[in-house]
């Protein structure tokens, strides 16, 4: 059976149909000008004639930068940080979330456990003090330097918890006269319905991680422990003085060097745009719609 | 988003308000001391004991220090080298038994935030290397080392020539109460003067002359506009390279406010012998309405106001723009850009413009820093520090040739300290020129033997570019050519047709505190005067604001330094 449009429906379908295009390519553009870049000879990157279809089209860049160990060195730098820091992270805020999400009968000085959590979401020490902190426990120049200082984000750990209080009672009540204990329920019972609260921080861990910089450059003392952000910041600082030295110049010539630059930062993004598609199946709210009778 | 820990007058502000503030009022009386002090030394000096600047200690000394480095320039350095495995430093330890050890080692591009950092934690090595503002910092906070005993005693003859090549200007600037405190590092400051860069190719398309007057400047620029200069048919061409930030350090407008008399942000003596600021003068206002008249004639570009230096450069590139006012370096960057994209392409420099019969005069500081060497208070060995200063200008003699090169892993801009000939520049140029002029198959080193940095690779591109390589054409044409970069800025020095910015000491206390909001106002002013959204009278409007708002209070300071200091 065919429906009969209105025409306030078509008219519906063509403008959100343009709305949604626009928006798509306002995200999509600004990349695949930057792949246009990477592809086009030196001399026409220089002259900004490149939009969004390679000028002078060479590999040049891309076979240059297979041979620089840099970066490809901070990659691996940064695939280490990723893993071990979100591995890290996600169990600290899942055995964290959980007990604070029970009531107060359950578990007593909840709230005070929760407050004490979150002041420092409110309240730094500051980034001198952090950095005494991570240089006196050691940890400077080691990848623990890039993981440890953020270990539990109490923002994730208290969207996990909400998530948790608003799992159905009567699940955890089924369970436990099944004889479950609390890690069994955690495991066994909350986690698995909280798929797609689990997904979301895990994409903003795995994200965080990948494009934190500042901390790389703070905490280590050799370019050679660089993760990929901090590595690619070094190319895109500017001069911002007035007179420069000679060795300024040595240096004004290298970023002449565009196409290089942006095959970098677009390799650098690429990832993390791959990691997306693969959350994407646990993003199906309502998983635990239907489980319970009331 | 970029974080500047302390980049920038802000941030150095915010942090140092407090130090400064307070150090530097108790600090006035100590200045004056010290010019006189400084003077009186060379007779004072006593007969150092016979010691000699390469003697090798008899116990192994360490040096602890901080390094920001670049990746080696010379692509014979073998792969995957670290700055702990330089030639340099294996040869320190056989010569003088130092072992250097680094704290830490990163890009240049974050040495001064890393450096601030070390600063904050008070976790400092024992030689470090820091730019005036730090050195101030670290003097007021009782940081550094008096290294005067050290100097005179250890430092080889060419390292005092280097560090008092300037008959002891540069090494004033760093002594107090007549003790020694950094050593400075600095180029010719001739190196800063503006000249004006022009397409030639485009002047003959059209049939002009090089401009010699403001005026001439005017009617170039407008048939680069309107007459199609390019001869592609298309409008698609503009006058005059400019980017956002008027005073900068390229493409910006200082060239054409230096023409016409106009010093924005130097002081300069008035008829009175005091100094005033050129940001306020009556010379800025005629500046800025002839900009408004040449933005309203489409001279400059109608984005002007939103490009960045990148941008304008851009424009460079693709051959849109035909004049551009700046150093001697634009050849070797981003001139020769525009040359690969367009082999038609020709610029050559010349004299900034003369205005109502006087020569344009371009602004030059009375010193062109790089850097000061200085030493931890803390550190066991000051002599090392000096040691190692004069191990470096002794690997540059020519006896070393064989063993200090790149294929050996000797990266020379690893080491610190370096501490250049001041007169590395000229040097190179004429023995360069000497060389192509005699057709010799290498180039001299100077009379005592040190092998001028850098005179091979310029050579190299002189030769090649004049047999016809123009690859070659930037290096040789912004160090070497006679009517190139330097070849012009060189007979401007020999005329003397500069004028001198007369302060050259620290911020003063209400610059720090005031002085990025003035400079504000000032871009935001002079930018709506150019674009003409605002009357050119809002300049008067904006002396007298600039007063009120601490201008005049920074105008006393200078003053007040300048009756001590002033030589």
């Amino acid at each position: 059976m065919v429906y009969k449009q209105s025409i306030g429906r078509k008219l519906f379908v063509v403008v959100n149909g343009f709305v949604l295009t626009a928006v798509m390519l306002l995200g999509v553009l600004p990349f695949v000008h930057l792949l246009a870049i990477s592809l086009s000879s030196n001399s026409a990157a220089m002259a900004a004639e490149v939009k969004l279809w390679p000028v002078g089209f060479t590999l040049e860049a891309y076979n240059y930068l297979a041979q620089k160990s840099e970066f490809l060195r901070s990659l691996g730098i940064s695939a280490e940080r990723v893993a071990l820091g979100t591995a890290v992270n996600m169990l600290l805020v899942v055995i964290t979330a959980y007990p604070l999400s029970k009531s107060n009968a359950q578990f007593k000085y909840r709230t005070a456990y929760v407050w004490f959590f979150a002041v420092t979401m409110f309240f730094g020490g500051g980034l001198i003090p952090t950095y005494i902190v991570v240089k006196e426990t050691g940890l400077l120049n080691t990848i623990w330097a890039l993981i440890l200082p953020g270990a539990l984000s109490v923002w994730n750990m208290v969207m996990l918890l909400n998530f948790f209080r608003n799992v159905p009672k009567d699940m955890e009540e089924a369970a436990v006269i099944d004889g479950a204990s609390h890690w069994a329920l955690l495991w066994k019972v909350y986690l698995p319905v909280s798929l797609p609260a689990i997904a979301t921080i895990v994409l903003f861990t795995v994200v965080g991680h990948w494009n934190s910089w500042f901390d790389g450059i703070l905490y280590m003392n050799s370019p050679e422990k660089y993760p990929l952000q901090s590595y690619l910041s070094t190319l895109v600082t500017s001069i911002n003085k007035q007179a420069i030295s000679v060795e300024d110049l040595k240096r004004l010539e290298n970023v002449s060097e565009k196409t290089l630059r942006t095959a970098q930062i677009f390799l650098g993004a690429l990832p993390i745009m791959l990691v997306y598609p693969f959350l994407q199946r646990y993003f199906i709210k309502g998983i635990t719609v239907g489980s319970v009778k009331e | 988003m970029k974080i500047k820990l302390y980049g920038g007058l802000t941030t150095a502000m915010i942090l140092m308000s407090s130090v400064l503030v307070t150090a530097c009022s108790d600090n006035s009386g100590k200045q004056a001391a010290a010019p006189a002090a400084s003077q009186q030394q060379p007779a004072a000096a006593k007969t150092p004991e016979k010691a000699d600047p390469f003697g090798k200690f008899a116990q192994p000394v360490t040096v602890t220090q901080v390094l920001g480095f670049r990746p080696p320039e010379d692509p014979k350095t073998p792969k995957g080298i670290t700055p702990e495995q330089n030639g340099y430093l294996k040869q320190l330890k056989d010569m003088l038994n130092i072992d250097v050890k680094y704290m830490w080692t990163v890009p240049t591009e974050q040495y001064e935030q890393k450096f601030s950092l070390a600063v904050a934690s008070g976790d400092l090595p024992d030689l470090m290397v820091v730019d005036q503002k730090m050195f101030e910092k670290l003097y007021e906070q009782g940081m550094l080392a008096d290294i005067t005993d050290a100097y005179k005693t250890y430092a080889s003859p060419t390292l005092k020539k280097y560090v008092e090549g300037d008959g002891g200007f540069a090494l004033g600037m760093f002594t107090r109460d007549g003790k020694i405190y950094g050593l400075p590092s600095y180029e010719d400051p001739y190196m800063s003067t503006q000249i004006m860069w022009i397409r030639t190719d485009w002047l003959k398309n059209l049939g002009l002359e090089p401009p010699k007057t403001i005026d001439e400047l005017e009617k170039v620029a407008e048939a680069f506009v309107k007459n199609d200069p390019d001869k592609n048919g298309k409008a698609d061409t503009y006058g005059l390279a400019l980017q956002k930030k008027l005073i900068f350090w390229g493409f910006d407008a200082r060239g054409l406010f230096n023409s016409m008399g106009a010093y924005p942000t130097a002081w300069l003596k008035g008829s009175d012998g005091k100094l005033m600021a050129g940001e306020i003068q009556p010379e800025t206002k005629n500046v800025l309405a002839k900009l408004q008249s040449w933005y309203q004639k489409g001279i400059l570009d109608k984005e002007w106001a939103l490009k960045d230096d990148q941008k304008a450069v851009e424009d460079i590139v693709a051959g849109k723009v035909g004049i551009s006012f700046g150093e001697w370096w634009y050849p070797n960057w981003p001139l020769n850009l525009n040359k690969d994209k367009d082999p038609n392409a020709e610029w050559k420099p010349f004299p900034l413009p003369s205005f109502d019969g006087k020569p344009g005069k371009s602004l030059v500081n009375k010193i062109r820093l790089n850097k000061v060497v200085v030493v931890n208070k803390k550190a066991k060995h000051p002599e090392a520090v000096i040691k190692m200063a004069s191990f470096y200008n002794e690997m540059e003699r020519s006896k070393y040739k064989d063993i200090n090169k790149a294929e050996n892993g000797w990266v020379y801009n690893w080491y610190e300290p370096r501490i250049y000939n001041p007169n590395n520049f000229e040097n190179l140029f004429q023995a360069v020129n000497e060389a192509v002029a005699n057709k010799k198959d290498k180039v001299e080193s100077e009379k005592d033997e040190t092998v001028i940095q850098g005179a091979d690779e310029v050579f190299k591109a002189a030769k090649d570019y004049l047999a016809g390589d123009k690859k070659a054409w930037g290096l040789y044409f912004s160090r070497a050519a006679d009517d190139g970069g330097w070849g012009l800025t060189r007979k401007i020095r020999d005329q003397k047709l500069v004028t001198f910015n007369e302060y050259y000491g620290p911020a003063t206390p209400t610059q720090v505190e005031k002085g990025a909001s003035l400079d504000k106002l000032m871009d935001e002013t002079f930018t709506k005067i150019i674009m003409g959204s605002a009357p050119i009278d809002e300049f008067d409007k904006y002396v007298s604001s600039w007063k009120k708002l601490g201008g005049d209070d920074i105008t006393k300071e200078i003053n007040d330094w300048y009756a001590k200091n002033a030589k």
